[in-house]
């Protein structure tokens, strides 16, 4: 495996991922800000729905991803299976409930006081939202770590949807898992490194982001 | 002629099965102070959600400066207001940052914005803790912290929900002195609740008490404090005594009652050798120098134990084996000289002292 | 202006907290990479046959004797034969086969390191090799299926009923697409040998390398209209559930799947032994044999697909003649 390839490959898993992700922010996010300030019927449902969706497998998502997109399937026509844009689709659903459900968890957890005295003091809706999102942002980057830790080391589902092939949907994982299948297990475990130096660099990143600004960690002093 | 800044018709809010707010009319003046007076769950902090625009009511209606409250300009006439919550709730950031999110919620000028916190800094006395972050101030910070937010935006009315509340009493009396003095220069029409009478005392205009969701009374310290209007608003506003003893017999048609080593003389039922309680409100209590010969047929002697001075009231604590409170006027301390320590007599009627059985 | 400085400073010495806290995360970055390279190492060197490993007693081999541990190909299992043949083996021998199904290339890495007690495989040339350098025992062959060229029914290249080398050469030419399992699998092995001996190797947007599976790479050669080399079993499995739309093109005799059965050399006596010659004589012996033959034919299924596609049996059985040959 050269070095060109290995760069492609990693290239693709963090671009496939990342933008699963992005897209599963951008759609989760506000979808967990409508839940938490609207009271409707069948709240409950739907917040279990999600929270079901967050424990799904990716080979589950995966299969049903493929068999929507397989040619005689009832999206063939898009003609997206076995490509990258697929595999997007597949990580943003397995994503999406994680950001979702996550942030809506972020959200419940700041005083729902805080927002009355938002309200109170003057703030307009988008700037109460605003503050929520703000008094949740350390929810908000757990969930995004979450999620990008979930579809970054996802195998089922890029899998199923991806194909594998070579210099076209091949990431990290599918190779480990071809690797491995092929008994290149020196390789598989390069690979595997690649993966978590990756994952690591990502989240370290993020988590920089989350405890940004933050005076202390609020935990006792054990010293 | 004082404008009328605040005007509530007919508000009505149900809660629950049987429990309902309402207020057929109600106004305040450009920079009154009314205090809004009862006890717990009675709908002081809905009514006062409620006319600070955070909560909508069954019916009814409110103007703020004249213009009717509707949907399309709640936003806006909102914004005149400030309504704290009783417990601090910060904002993440710094000091700094909550004092001036009313100010960026209204989309003020930096420059705006510069100058109100200096002026609101110099005011409450803020400065060292600007740039801290609110969570690691004392309570007491943290309230001052909590008014200064409201004041910083100069708002027309500020409604205020038992904003003393669970401060110590040294603290506590810091603070609202500086509340008065700061709304005062402000002028900002204020509604505050709270269940303390001190509190209230000091510094209400106008008092008006709420029980169940009704107004019960309404008027001026002096009137609401002297003449209860009904026996629910006497229980809640008097600083009333209490003193235990045992009926030992009957003199003149009179109860005869033995507490603390002392004879008292009051009027009502109770059969020899039981036990009793005796109450009676502060504002009936005489306070001398020296034993006066009058009708007055209960006299205690003891030495002053706190003087508390509120705008044109006084309230004195008395030691006379037990803690008797006395309502005075400014006037009267004044004639009297009074200082903790000094021994004084309180005398009472008869008839003011309420028998009761434990 | 002061406070500002403390400020600054508080800010500084924040800073500096973050920078130590940053370095730290990175040693346990470097402790993890490091623990991980030694795992690699371990695991990388290469099994030497000479080497003797001592990890297991003899007591530990008494123990787990009854069970025995069969690496497969997934294709193979996938087929369903070894659902036939196992409980057979099992009721008639006493052993408990545990079938483990990886691929072709991993199979024989787990011979290697004596993860399997005995092999099942079908890539001849990796065989081979793997007798040659002494890992096995012995090697005996015990069946074959056909391969077959399939792809879509229009048949671009014009591929039907040519001999695989004439098709490859078709397809190439004509740069239509061709999913390659690129595996290392035995389907693969002879891919590439059919590509060896036409003088060519197949690069460019039309050879798709999947990677993966035969199911699921005839599933991406149906979806992407492409030609595939294909055992037939899998072939014939995969058309049956109607999701394939891929014919058979054409197959050729001169090459043929050749499954065998390894038996390990026995280094550090962890092995099960007994159960796996067991094994492998069951799978030569005429019940097996016979049920190799029969697979697939109940009624309805491959004998009547015979005038279809052209083949009688999922499976030829190697030894169903020479059962007198007692191994």
């Amino acid at each position: 495996m050269s070095l060109a390839e290995i760069l492609q490959i990693t290239w693709l898993s963090l671009t496939v991922s990342g933008l699963a992700v992005l897209l599963a922010f951008l759609t989760g996010l506000p979808s967990a800000i409508w839940l938490y300030l609207r009271d409707f019927r069948g709240k409950r449902f739907i917040i279990s729905l999600i929270n079901t969706g967050m424990g799904l497998p990716p080979v589950v998502i995966g299969l049903f991803i493929a068999l929507l997109f397989w040619r005689n399937g009832p999206l063939g026509f898009l003609q997206l299976i076995y490509t990258p844009a697929a595999m997007v689709i597949a990580q943003f659903i397995i994503a999406f409930p994680v950001v979702a459900g996550l942030s809506f968890v972020a959200f419940e957890q700041v005083e729902t006081e805080l927002l009355l005295q938002a309200r109170a003091l003057g703030a307009s809706r988008l700037q109460m939202i605003k503050i929520l999102i703000n008094e949740s942002r350390l929810g908000q980057l757990a969930a995004l770590i979450a999620a990008f830790g979930g579809v970054i080391s996802e195998v089922g589902a890029v899998m199923m949807v991806g194909g594998n092939l070579k210099g076209y949907t091949r990431v990290l994982t599918t190779s480990i898992v071809q690797e491995t299948r092929m008994g290149n297990f020196s390789a598989a475990i390069y690979l595997s490194l690649v993966l978590l130096a990756l994952s690591f660099t990502v989240n370290w990143l993020l988590t920089s982001i989350q405890h940004r600004g933050e005076t202390k960690w609020k935990r006792p002093n054990w010293k | 002629m004082e404008k009328t800044e605040l005007e509530v018709k007919g508000l009505r809010l149900t809660r629950g099965s049987n429990w309902t707010l309402n207020v057929p009319s109600f106004e305040l003046r450009k920079g009154e102070c009314l205090v809004l007076f009862g006890p717990n769950g009675a709908g002081k902090s809905t009514f006062l959600r409620v006319v600070a625009l955070l909560e909508e009511a069954d019916g009814g209606e409110i103007y703020y400066q004249g213009r009717l409250i509707k949907d399309n300009n709640r936003t806006e006439l909102g914004r005149r207001a400030v309504y704290l919550l009783q417990k601090p709730i910060f904002f993440k950031g710094t000091v700094r940052e909550n004092l001036l999110l009313g100010l960026k919620f209204r989309r003020f000028e930096p420059s705006e914005q510069l100058k109100r916190l200096e002026t609101i800094l110099g005011l409450f006395q803020l400065e060292p803790y600007l740039d801290r972050s609110p969570f690691e101030l004392s309570g007491g910070e943290k309230q001052r912290v909590h008014l200064a937010r409201a004041f910083i935006i100069q708002p027309d009315f500020l409604f205020l929900d038992e904003p003393f509340n669970g401060l110590d009493v040294d603290l506590k009396d810091v603070l609202l002195e500086d509340f008065s003095r700061i709304r005062k220069s402000i002028g900002t029409t204020t509604i505050l609740v709270t269940h303390n009478r001190d509190e209230a005392a000091f510094l209400a205009d106008r008092i008006m008490v709420m029980i169940d969701g009704e107004i019960v009374q309404a008027g001026p310290v002096e009137e609401v404090f002297s003449r209860p209007a009904t026996p629910e608003v006497s229980r809640l506003i008097g600083h009333e005594t209490l003193v235990e003893g045992i009926t030992v017999g009957e003199e003149q048609g009179l109860l005869k009652i033995l507490a603390h080593g002392q004879t008292i003389l009051a009027y009502g039922s109770a059969q020899a050798g039981q036990r009793v309680i005796l109450t009676f409100r502060p504002e009936e209590v005489i306070l001398t120098r020296e034993k006066p010969t009058t009708s007055v047929r209960n006299w205690f002697y003891g030495p002053v134990e706190e003087i508390k001075s509120f705008d044109r009231l006084t309230l004195v604590s008395v030691n006379c084996g037990f803690n008797l409170k006395a309502i005075i006027s400014r006037a009267s301390l004044e004639e009297l000289n009074l200082q903790p320590g000094e021994q004084v007599w309180a005398g009472i009627k008869a008839s003011a002292l309420t028998v009761a059985a434990p | 202006m002061g406070n500002n400085e403390a400020y600054t400073r508080g800010e500084n010495k924040k800073a500096e907290q973050n920078g130590q806290k940053h370095r730290r995360r990175v040693y346990y970055f470097l402790i993890l990479v490091l623990l991980l390279s030694l795992v690699t190492w371990r695991v990388v060197q290469k099994p030497n046959p000479a080497n003797k490993i001592e990890t297991a007693t003899s007591e530990e081999k008494k123990a787990g004797s009854r069970d025995l541990l069969v690496a497969t190909t997934t294709s193979l299992q996938d087929s369903g034969l070894l659902e036939v043949l196992i409980p057979v083996f099992e009721k008639s021998t006493g052993y408990k086969a545990k079938v483990i199904a990886v691929g072709s290339g991993e199979t024989l890495e787990m011979g290697k390191r004596q993860s399997a007690d005995v092999l099942l495989v079908h890539a001849p040339e990796l065989e081979e090799k793997f007798m040659a350098e002494g890992y096995g025992e012995e090697r005996r062959e015990i069946m074959s299926s056909d391969f077959i060229l399939a792809g879509p029914p229009a048949d671009p290249a014009g591929v039907k009923g040519k001999t695989f080398p004439e098709a490859f050469r078709l397809i190439a030419s004509q740069e239509q697409p061709f999913v390659s399992r690129a595996d290392n699998s035995g389907t693969h092995n002879l891919e590439k040998r059919i590509w060896k001996e036409i003088g060519l190797e197949p690069a460019g947007r039309w050879y798709i390398e999947a990677g993966q599976g035969m199911g699921e790479c005839l599933l991406i050669a149906s979806e992407k209209r492409a030609y595939i080399l294909s055992d037939f079993p899998t072939f014939y499995k995969m058309s049956k559930k109607g999701r394939l739309e891929l014919i058979v093109l054409t197959s050729d005799d001169n090459y043929k799947n050749i499954y065998s059965v390894i038996t390990l050399k026995n280094r550090g006596g962890r092995l099960n032994e007994a159960g796996a010659r067991a094994f492998s004589d069951f799978l030569i012996s005429l019940e097996a044999q016979q049920l190799i033959r029969d697979f697939g034919r109940e009624p309805g299924s491959a004998a009547a697909d015979q005038n279809e596609t052209g083949f009688l049996h999922l499976f030829t059985p190697l030894r169903l003649n020479s059962q007198d040959q007692s191994d």
